[in-house]
């Protein structure tokens, strides 16, 4: 393919501009509109200079003040969130002075956070159960299921444990998130802990994640600042997506969501993905990739499919 | 005419135009010649233009990338050639990252300083038709009534001014690109 010349990609965008220009003015009159027509018909990059030169033409009339003022990234959903957990909070705490204190429970899509009566705190995640058990001589909590981030009050007169599916993890006075799966994924964000009921014995430090089976050898690995505020980002209600497999990341999606998403082919399920996605939104999740991997999605009665 | 919503476009006015020139920089930067990058950036508008609600976009400029790089990879595999792609993941990653706010403001900030030139270098007419717009919030129907001229001389002024912006973009992406913009051929 030879270059144009210079002055070609120019004419492009000479009449780009001037339909962009006559478009804001209002709808076309039929004889214009067919002309339009005819130029974006003849070379599909048309349609792409068109786009452009009305997002320029726009960007032209706004006011400073308004393009400063939408250039922050819009998250309100970790708020909404919070805002939840706060009235969480309270029923909780009416519990937690019964002892032994009940289950702490979150539905699905749901994310809370809550005080626990010793001065520590957990971040419940989507389909999450705990139960703490608290006495004068150790703070015992069992993960039952799904995913929780602990804040753990200083207290070496009584220990921490997390326990999660035969895997018990202490802390003195640290955060870290425990989550249960297939394994029991361990991620430490401030102070030590230490894992019993694998194979071995293994302590954790900040920024280290450690996969744990009962009986089994332990995986651990560092993950750098980034990648640690990453695998904490589902707080927020969201998810952050830097080359993980579409197949991955609708794992994620689903577990927030009762209509689940599928995809349609195993190809498309091993394309990576980049960006940031609001989990409570399967639909809108859905229809993005969809139009960034060049394919469709179309939402079914009890499902969300990716694909054609 | 079914083209891209009057959001859609505002959005992409807002979210996307500011990191236009880093895109390009970034393709060029990867081995892709001035002209290829052009046509993906294109490519990429029209994709962005088809977008019916932009509301669950939250990094813009990390899905802006996403296209990008998917519309170059279809192309590799149209064109049949096997091409030592470097545009990696990783490479992706640190343009994609929208942690990376400072950055991101530079684009923005980068972006109304491009605007601010181009209006400051137009004829006074030409202002003033921007100045309506900008400031009074005017449409170009209530501006030509306004000035006494005629709706097809307001489009034109328009037109010349968006000509201006689109060709500082592209410069700035190129020139950017510094000496990894000479083209490149098979």
């Amino acid at each position: 393919m030879e270059r144009p010349p210079a002055d070609a990609r120019d004419e492009r965008d000479a009449r780009a501009a001037e339909w962009a220009a006559q478009l804001a003015t209002g709808p076309l009159p039929a004889a214009r509109e067919a002309e339009l027509r005819a130029w974006l018909d003849t070379d599909t990059r048309h349609r792409g200079a068109l786009i452009r030169a009305q997002a320029a033409l726009a960007a032209l009339a706004q006011s400073p003040a308004q393009a400063v003022a939408a250039a922050p990234p819009r998250r309100t959903l970790g708020r909404r969130a919070l805002l939840a957990g706060g009235a969480a909070c309270a029923l909780a705490g009416l519990g937690l002075a019964l002892r032994p204190a009940p289950s702490l429970a979150t539905g699905i899509g749901e994310i809370r956070q809550t005080p626990l009566d010793d001065g520590s705190s957990v971040v419940l995640d989507t389909a999450t159960c705990v139960t703490p058990r608290f006495s004068a001589a150790a703070r015992d909590i069992r993960l039952d299921r799904g995913r929780a981030l602990f804040r753990v009050a200083h207290d070496p007169a009584r220990p921490f444990v997390v326990e999660a599916a035969g895997i018990r993890i202490r802390a003195v006075g640290t955060a870290f998130s425990v989550a249960q799966d297939d394994d029991v994924e361990v991620l430490v964000t401030e102070g030590v802990v230490e894992v019993t009921g694998a194979l071995r014995p293994a302590r954790l430090r900040a920024g280290e994640r450690g996969r744990f089976r009962v009986g089994d050898a332990a995986a651990t690995d560092l993950l750098s600042a980034d990648a640690m505020a990453r695998a904490l980002d589902w707080r927020d209600g969201r998810l952050e997506l830097q080359g993980q497999t579409l197949a991955s990341a609708v794992a994620a999606i689903n577990r927030y969501n009762r209509r689940p998403i599928v995809v349609a082919d195993a190809a498309l399920a091993r394309q990576p993905l980049h960006g940031a996605f609001r989990n409570d939104d399967p639909e809108g999740f859905a229809r993005t990739v969809a139009l960034a991997l060049g394919t469709r999605s179309r939402v079914e009665n009890d499902r969300i499919v990716i694909g054609r | 005419m079914a083209g891209a919503t009057p959001t859609t476009i505002e959005w992409l006015a807002t979210h996307i135009l500011p990191h236009e020139a880093g895109v390009r920089r970034w393709l060029i930067a990867g081995g892709a010649s001035p002209d290829e990058a052009d046509d993906l950036i294109h490519d990429a508008y029209c994709r962005l233009g088809e977008l019916s609600s932009v509301d669950h976009i939250d990094a813009p400029r990390a899905y802006f990338v996403r296209i990008v790089q998917n519309l170059r990879r279809e192309s590799f595999r149209r064109q049949k050639v096997v091409r030592f792609d470097m545009l990696t993941e990783t490479h992706a990653s640190s343009i994609i990252d929208e942690r990376a706010d400072p950055e991101r403001a530079a684009d923005a900030r980068r972006q109304l300083s491009m605007v601010a030139a181009v209006l400051a270098g137009l004829p006074a007419r030409c202002r003033e038709i921007f100045r309506l717009r900008r400031v009074e919030g005017l449409s170009q129907r209530e501006i030509a009534q306004r000035m006494g001229v005629s709706e097809g001389v307001v489009e034109n002024d328009a037109a010349k001014a968006v000509r201006h912006l689109m060709s500082a973009m592209r410069a700035d992406g190129e020139t950017l690109a510094g000496g990894t913009a000479t083209r490149r051929r098979a």
